[in-house]
């Protein structure tokens, strides 16, 4: 019998993934559990295993083709039949038992269909339409399919597509020559349209508060070596903020809330989402139930993670279930940044460079080590007032910590 | 009819010979419109002749102006008394945008005029009568002594809309005049297979009305028994269901052929009861009106009647383009 | 914010319009002292007296045609008939009279009057107590018909249907009645007649529904953004005049559209729904216009498993939306 292999949800959110690599070809012999391809989404890279032993049929998706969740990677036939499997035949519409039956070739029955938008479209942005490979039911070529090879196209003033008449000539092919057309990797376009998403459906708002961490940079600088000796990893300064959110969060609990456009869900724990720079791309893995976690719990937790996240180990639950997201942008000498929501979250804070500076307290000019906190919260789930009182309260706890810590 | 009838019913001289001139007035309307109908220049009509005592006796009664008027289609007598003009019959007749009743959108015989407290019809039978229910309803909710006639063929009178309106004014004791012209055929249909019982008056019991039959050809007799039950509907005492027994002298309408239903010597027997011919009879005899001041009436009226249809015809039609107005309110100031 | 149930803010609306306009009467069977068979009418004849709350004789026509009569009259009657299994005799007075009168008298008169109907199915209610009808008056130009899907709707729409001066048919899902709750501000607000609201943004396939099924629609939805399906939910609530514009710029926006309606198909909403798109946007359209409606029978059985046959649910709408999404 046939088994379709379908993208996986890798990851809450998660909508596609983009088909990097096969490592079975058609008409290879591939035992239960074999890789079949690599995939990458905009959180995690991961094998397709098979399902069943068997034959693979045929590769219905690309390397480099981006595919629903849900919809079919390949198709592999096995030779036990569908009752011995006690496999559940789909009798979802769309998925007639008919369907199933055709061969190969069949599956791409409706690739020739064009609907009238999608001929309109390829017809406004002069595209082939052969040329595009459809994600649609029998490799339809879809709206969604034209729009973005549109937006492909657009991106390297195609040389191919004719000017529209009366453009105007390009003022200097010089200037043109020194562009490099860089090709966009998976990973970049998946940020890419996820960036997009979060700013373009998400009521962003702003703000900035400045934390006194005279103390805390004093403490670290007390305990970070006996830390390490002790604990074997590096004490920074990001584990003290991230569980200064964490306790923000607590207290103001409506900030640790997603957004579901007619609920709001209200979430008990903080599964906190860490921005990690990485080689190929920013990656956010998540520390579950990181106020369950002392301070030294929460450094350990962070450490590994993050190291997996360099190493591109992440799983997809490990990137999954995030409730809020911190960054580090401090890292990279940033003193104020405006970060952008990971969606359905509520929020994002960044902790800033900590720098030195002249500060008045009592009429009294002090250098003191000051650290900005930027926060960027969907306006739809609060309002600014108590975005307000829970940045105020995450300064407090920075400002307190050294005092409260102890190793 | 006595000699001091229309005295002992407190009619004035000149208000019986106003009654008269309305009768003679809607007759020769009426035949007019029998001409333009055949010569091709207008494509409908329904005749009210043979009706004009009942409708001229029963409006006689009435408050004009402050009484609501739910007519159908035969009412030309009765909507003259409510003070339309003949040149707004004509241009109904004619279809032209300047009538009143609907901008020339319906067929002749579909009166309305908000101006006059002539509620607008439509040409399912029966279905006015309930609205004269509510338009009485609304009267004694806002405290007003408003009383509501509503007019119907015997026909009509099987209507369930008049059985449940009957019933709802008879329940709630609504100041509404049950007006029945039973001019014997429903089109060819002969009372006897019409109504059963063969009366429609005997029907007002049932609802707890009196119901009351009256000579529809004797203007006088008409024009007391809905004045009593005017007074009953003014005191609060509920409503009436009057039966004018009368006769249509003419086919149905302009499609109708009668001969192929009634004998040409019944229809001369009727003709000899024309209530026109009784009462202008009856105005001679009571000396309220010579032959002379007859004879004059009608030339006046056939002046009248020509200007009406000379103005009229000359009168534009609506725009074509006006069909697609006036479906839903164009603005909401209306409320 | 009060949360109120559907048909408490229905009662909301009728009292605070008869507070606020001398006009605004009610009149129905079972509309006084009982206050409604669904108790929409509750308390009325406390606060307004049986003038103003009118138990009428059981005769749909007679109800309608009084309220006719009441509102040439100068008054603004609003008329509840008490499922809309029951206003078929009474549709002589809705069509040849209500819709016409206003275009019959070239604008002399006008009729505004509101009727007030349960309908729908699910309730176990049979062939006379489910039906969904508002398909016989939506070809009947002259009138409107609203199917709030909403509390809020609900009040909001229903002020703007006394207020309005042409025939409204009010249509009230029955099941709606008591299973929906939501904040329906006490004061005085209007829901515009012949404006549909996006109750969900999307960008794979639109829906368009109405009444009930919009929120089996909106459950549906849900489960499919889990799935990373995105729907553009558009609720009609005035099925006639239709908000033509909106429909189409939502259509557009997927090119993907399916609409929902517990009413059978055939001749439905659906049809002149599909129809427009096809007719205004079909450079647009991405997919077939998809329908999932009420199968094609006389009326909704009484038998649990044939009514629940005959209903759509979250699963069968979810299974069209997916069918649809994948196309």
């Amino acid at each position: 019998m046939e088994i379709e292999i379908n993208m996986p949800q890798l990851g809450e959110s998660v909508t596609e993934g983009l088909v990097n690599r096969w490592l079975v070809k058609p008409g290879e012999k591939v035992v239960r559990d074999q890789p079949l391809c690599e995939v990458v989404t905009e959180k995690v890279n991961a094998e397709i295993p098979a399902s069943h032993a068997g034959v693979v049929q045929d590769l219905a998706a690309g390397e480099g083709d981006i595919i629903p969740v849900g919809q079919r990677l390949c198709t592999l036939f096995t030779d036990e039949s569908g009752e011995e499997t006690g496999v559940e035949p789909d009798h979802s519409p769309g998925h007639k038992p008919e369907d199933s039956e055709p061969s190969v070739q069949q599956d791409r029955s409706q690739k020739l269909r064009y609907s009238p938008v999608v001929l309109r479209l390829a017809d406004e942005h002069g595209l082939d339409l052969k040329a595009i490979s459809g994600t649609g039911t029998g490799g339809r070529v879809t709206r969604k399919d034209v729009l973005a090879a549109a937006e492909m196209a657009n991106e390297p003033a195609s040389e191919s597509s004719p000017a529209p008449p009366g453009a105007l000539p390009l003022p200097d092919e010089n200037q043109e020559q020194r562009v490099e057309h860089r090709t966009v990797d998976p990973i970049r376009r998946m940020i890419a349209e996820r960036m997009v998403r979060s700013a373009t459906t998400i009521p962003h708002a702003w703000t900035v508060m400045e934390a006194d961490v005279t103390d805390l940079v004093a403490f670290r600088q007390k305990v970070k070596n006996r830390f390490f000796n002790q604990e074997g990893v590096r004490l920074t300064y990001f584990p003290f903020f991230v569980q200064a959110v964490i306790k923000g969060l607590q207290e103001y609990d409506q900030l640790n809330a997603s957004w579901h456009q007619e609920h709001i869900h209200q979430h008990r724990d903080v599964h906190v989402s860490l921005a990690v720079a990485t080689d190929k791309g920013l990656l956010v893995p998540v520390i579950h139930q990181a106020n369950r976690l002392s301070l030294t719990g929460l450094v350990h937790a962070m450490d590994s993670i993050i190291k997996k996240a360099r190493a591109g180990k992440l799983t997809p639950d490990d990137v999954s279930g995030g409730t809020f997201t911190v960054n580090n942008t401090g890292a990279f000498g940033s003193v104020v940044s405006m970060p952008i929501i990971n969606p359905p979250q509520s929020g994002i804070v960044t902790m800033e460079a900590i720098v030195k500076r002249p500060v008045v307290i009592d009429d009294m000019i002090g250098i003191r080590s000051m650290v900005n906190l930027c926060f960027s919260f969907d306006h739809r789930i609060v309002d600014g007032a108590v975005a307000g009182q829970f940045l105020q309260s995450v300064c407090r706890h920075l400002q307190v910590m050294a005092r409260e810590s102890s190793f | 009819m006595t000699p001091e009838k229309y005295r002992e019913l407190g009619l004035t001289g000149e208000q019986v010979r106003d009654m008269y001139r309305l009768m003679v007035l809607a007759r020769e309307l009426d035949k007019r419109t029998w001409l333009l109908n055949r010569a091709g220049k207008i494509p409908f009509l329904v005749s009210c002749q043979g009706h004009e005592g009942a409708q001229v006796g029963a409006a006689a009664a009435l408050e004009v102006g402050t009484d609501l008027l739910c007519p159908y289609y035969r009412d030309i007598a009765m909507v003259l008394a409510f003070g339309m003009t003949p040149t707004e019959l004509m241009l109904s007749n004619f279809a032209r945008a300047a009538d009143p009743n609907s901008g020339g959108r319906q067929m002749p015989g579909h009166f309305g005029s908000r101006r006059l407290g002539i509620l607008t019809g439509s040409s399912a039978v029966g279905t006015q009568i309930t609205h004269a229910v509510g338009a009485a309803l609304a009267a004694r909710m806002r405290g007003e002594t408003t009383v509501v006639m509503t007019c119907f063929g015997e026909g009509s009178g099987n209507q369930g809309e008049f059985h449940e309106a009957a019933n709802f004014a008879g329940v709630h004791k609504l100041p509404v005049i049950f007006f029945c012209q039973n001019n014997r055929y429903a089109i060819s249909v002969p009372l006897e297979k019409q109504v059963g019982g063969g009366s429609i008056a005997a029907r007002g019991q049932g609802y707890g009305m009196p119901g009351v039959r009256v000579d529809g050809n004797d203007v006088l007799a008409v024009y007391e028994t809905v004045r009593d039950a005017v007074l009953r509907a003014r005191q609060g005492e509920g409503p009436t269901l009057v039966e004018a027994m009368t006769y249509r002298l003419v086919p149905h309408s302009s499609d109708d052929d009668d001969s192929t239903y009634r004998s040409r010597e019944e229809v001369e027997a009727a003709k000899r009861d024309d209530p026109l011919l009784r009462f202008g009879r009856y105005l001679r005899n009571v000396g309220v009106m010579t032959e002379a001041d007859q004879e004059a009436l009608l030339q006046k009226t056939l002046a009248i009647v020509d200007a009406a249809v000379s103005e009229a015809e000359a009168a534009p039609s609506p725009a074509p383009e006006s069909t697609l107005e006036h479906v839903y309110a164009a603005t909401r100031e209306e409320h | 914010m009060a949360v109120k149930n559907y048909i408490e803010a229905i009662t909301d609306a009728l009292a605070l319009e008869m507070r606020r306009d001398e006009r605004v009467f009610v009149m129905g069977e079972d509309v006084g002292v009982r206050g409604g068979v669904f108790r929409a009418t509750a308390g009325l004849l406390d606060e307004f007296g049986p003038q103003r709350v009118l138990d009428t004789p059981l005769a749909e026509a007679g109800i309608v045609g009084t309220a006719i009569g009441a509102a040439l009259n100068g008054m603004l009657p609003v008329a509840e008939i008490q499922f809309v299994d029951f206003i078929l005799p009474a549709v002589n007075q809705i069509i040849s009279e209500a819709a016409k009168i206003r275009y019959r008298t070239a604008g002399d008169f006008h009729c505004p009057i509101v009727i007030r109907a349960p309908y729908g199915g699910g309730v176990h209610g049979a062939l006379y107590h489910s039906q969904c009808l508002e398909a016989l008056f939506t070809h009947v130009p002259g009138l409107k018909v609203v199917t709030p899907a909403s509390p809020y709707d609900a009040k909001g729409l229903l002020l703007s249907a006394i207020r309005d001066p042409d025939p409204v048919l009010f249509f009230e899902h029955k099941r709606c009645y008591r299973l929906l709750k939501g904040d329906v501000p006490a004061d005085d607000y209007t829901v515009p007649i012949g404006k549909v609201a996006v109750r969900r943004e999307g960008s794979d396939i639109t829906v368009f529904s109405y009444g009930l099924m919009l929120h089996f629609c909106q459950e549906a939805a849900e489960d499919l953004a889990s799935e990373g399906i995105s729907v553009h939910l558009v609720d009609l609530r005035t099925l006639l005049p239709l908000d033509r514009e909106s429909i189409l710029a939502a259509a557009s926006r997927t090119g993907k559209a399916l609409i929902v309606h517990e009413d059978n198909k055939t001749h439905g909403i659906g049809a002149e729904v599909a129809a427009l798109i096809s007719e205004e946007v079909f450079f647009d359209l991405d997919a077939p216009i998809m329908r999932l409606c009420g199968p094609d029978v006389p009326a909704m059985p009484y038998s649990s498993p044939m009514e629940k046959y005959y209903m759509l649910d979250q699963k069968k709408i979810a299974d069209k939306m997916r069918e649809l999404a994948a196309f």
